[in-house]
């Protein structure tokens, strides 16, 4: 895939994978806009290696863990819902809130694992590519990171 | 428990709260990083003792520094309106805080995060520097990095400590001084501290070395419009072995292969800022931080940033080649990529030769070596043993123990004894009745069987597309298996997706086998 191909296809999904891994939203594009700058640079190589998505987010990871002097509270900037919609938008939006809050919440192994694997959408195998981990240790880390966000969004909702 | 399923979708609902503008430029490579001024030069290099003698020399080949001349800073914190905020920035809480009460000023406390500014220092004031405050005074101290963020070009508690030094405090935490310390300034002779010397912020005297340092980090400038704050200037960090001569400066070479963080004061006024320049002894096992042996200060320098050329160095031996880098005005971090069959001398570098940088930019070189403690003769040969085997030949050497994984995943164990019956190799899961070993795979297929590293990339096909991953992936390797090299057999690449396949080997020390995976096709 060309490099302009790949960027019209992927990009917005790289944006918001970035702000699930943890970048603030504000910043997001800009890590991205790094990220794909530094595949543009090797991106014979990103086209040759067996899993382009799982380099890929393995870029962006470390471009995320580069960025420098980030000013960042923590806090999800998405508290307040936005209006209008279907009950169905609502709930969604609510359930995507807390599950933003809740990958806030939980620690930077356990996010990881969920964005690559739920929502980046890699394989065990790529996904421990991505990350540099035994594809057994992604398993076992996918496992106790969904009872954590299990554990996490009983206690968002039972709260509301 | 949240089934996979579910969790794609709370992922997704996750996903859909973020707004991303629909279109953006596409992206240019990659920017270089601060520019910095520079000439090529080559000096000599003295390298003794516990720690580093630094000295400096001359080369006839060398240019001639840009025309840059001393700056300094115009005002300071003696300048700013009286009653108004301090520059406490990078200050630890207590000191900041008392110095303020000194002042008659009432502090608040709050808590943030930041790379830049470590646990328990001063990251922010509210108001800001310089402005008189009408209740009390906001202190940010920092808590270091968020917990969900990870920085680098920050700075470490051991670079601040030496920043307290350069502003004539007592440093916070310890700066891991070795027991002697070579300073130079500015080109000139080394001089060398003891340990206690060095932590003495006495010895660092206005004028000397840290404290040229100091007094850029001290230096204030006045807001462009009334009511706002003043400036300040701000440090930034930058790893890796300098170029030779920045700014005008030409540092001292050296021998030893030395960590080095480069800590600059950036300053509008100047092309280069005041800096120092750490050399740290690379700890033995390579964790943490080493010793200092030497600090190499410039003081702010005026001029123009100059473009260079890089350097083709791809091929040269690493010392080689990191000497043209600096030589050309460049800084220079190398990566060794741990492989079989490794490439001579710099594989690659970024940026690629001929391209045009600004002197100080850091140029990235990847070299290669053979992965510490593997095998790769013995997967070589064993490889071969196995594919003679499969076709009819004389069995391969066996380990004691020999796992056979199909997919990735763990099937069963054979002692050596037994993982030389060919029919024992059929570990089918327990659901099939039928199902292909890896040597069925390699007998069965036609045509010259290829291999290549777990560190290598996919085949390349004859119309220039890459081969795809057509294998299966049943789990996970069992422990021990994922990090070890091996080596990779797999069928002509013309074969159609649902007849690909891959075999995996690895050996012990003495290059016995000590498992086989089977990746069927999906």
């Amino acid at each position: 895939m060309e490099f302009s191909e790949y960027v019209a296809i992927r990009r917005a999904r790289l944006v918001r994978s970035a702000v699930l891994l943890g970048c603030p939203e504000a910043d997001a594009e800009d890590v991205v806009q790094t990220a794909l700058s530094r595949a543009l640079r090797a991106w014979r190589k990103v086209q040759r290696a067996d899993s382009p998505d799982a380099y890929m987010q393995r870029i962006l990871l470390n471009t995320l863990r580069d960025t420098r002097r980030r000013r960042w509270s923590g806090e999800i900037p998405t508290e307040t819902l936005p209006d209008g919609g279907s009950p169905d938008d609502t709930q969604r939006q609510t359930d995507g809130v807390a599950v933003r809050q809740a990958l806030a919440a939980m620690s930077s192994e356990h996010r990881e694992v969920l964005v690559l694997r739920f929502y980046a959408d890699l394989s065990e195998r790529d996904t421990a590519l991505a990350l540099g981990l035994a594809p057994g240790t992604v398993k076992s880390r996918t496992s106790r990171a969904l009872t954590a966000l299990a554990a996490t969004l009983d206690v968002t909702r039972s709260a509301r | 428990m949240i089934h996979e399923d579910e969790a794609r979708r709370l992922l997704q609902s996750a996903a859909d709260t973020i707004d991303v503008t629909s279109t953006a430029p596409l992206p240019e490579p990659a920017p270089r990083r601060t520019p910095w001024l520079a000439a090529a030069a080559a000096l000599v290099v003295l390298g003794a003792g516990a720690g580093i003698a630094l000295g400096v020399g001359g080369d006839d080949d060398a240019a001639a520094p840009p025309a840059t001349q001393r700056t300094d800073s115009t005002q300071t914190a003696d300048d700013l309106p009286e009653g108004s905020v301090p520059p406490v920035l990078g200050m630890m809480v207590d000191d900041a805080k008392a110095e303020l009460e000194a002042q008659g000023l009432t502090v608040r406390l709050e808590t943030g995060y930041d790379c830049l500014y470590t646990d328990g220092r001063v990251m922010e004031t509210e108001p800001g520097l310089g402005l008189v405050p009408d209740g009390a005074v906001t202190l940010t101290i920092s808590q270091g990095i968020a917990p969900n963020v990870q920085c680098s070009g920050g700075l470490w508690e051991e670079d601040w400590a030496i920043l307290d030094l350069a502003q004539g405090r007592a440093p916070a935490d310890d700066p891991g001084f070795a027991p002697e310390v070579s300073v130079v300034v500015d080109g000139g002779a080394a001089t060398t501290l003891t340990r206690a010397q060095a932590l003495d912020p006495a010895t660092w005297t206005p004028g000397s070395g840290l404290a040229i340092v100091g007094a850029a980090l001290d230096a204030v400038r006045p807001p462009a419009e009334d009511g706002d704050a003043w400036q300040k200037a701000q440090v930034s960090s930058r790893f890796g072995l300098p170029p030779l001569t920045e700014c005008g400066i030409t540092r001292p070479g050296s021998e030893a292969d030395l960590d080095v963080t480069t800590l600059s004061v950036d300053s509008r006024d100047q092309a280069c800022g005041a800096a120092v320049q750490v050399y740290r002894q690379p700890p033995p096992d390579h964790r943490g931080l080493g010793e200092v042996v030497a600090l190499v200060v410039r003081s702010p320098q005026t001029g123009s940033v100059e473009k260079v050329e890089v350097p083709d160095v791809r091929g040269l031996r690493k010392d080689d080649a990191r000497e043209a880098i600096i030589a050309a005005g460049l800084a220079v971090t190398t990566n060794t990529e741990r492989r079989c069959d490794p490439g001579t001398g710099v594989t690659q570098q970024t940026p690629k030769p001929g391209a045009s940088a600004a002197g100080g930019d850091v140029v990235h070189l990847a070299l290669q070596a053979e992965p510490k403690g593997a095998n790769c003769a013995g997967l070589s040969k064993a490889a071969n043993d196995l594919l003679t085997w499969a076709r009819g030949g004389a069995a391969p050497r066996f380990a004691d123990q020999v796992t056979l994984m199909r997919g990735y995943a763990e099937t069963g164990t054979l002692s050596a004894a037994e993982a030389a019956g060919k029919g024992n190799w059929r570990n089918c899961p327990p659901a099939i009745s039928f199902c292909l070993s890896a040597l069925d795979a390699i007998a069965d297929t036609d045509g010259p069987i290829q291999r290549r590293w777990d560190t290598d990339n996919m085949p390349q096909l004859d119309d220039g597309r890459y081969l795809v991953d057509c294998t299966a992936d049943l789990g996970g390797l069992p422990d021990g298996f994922y990090d070890a090299t091996r080596i990779h057999l797999y069928p002509p690449s013309s074969l159609p997706c649902n007849q690909q396949w891959e075999v995996s080997v690895w050996v012990d020390e003495t290059g016995a086998i000590t498992g086989v995976n089977y990746a069927p096709p999906r």
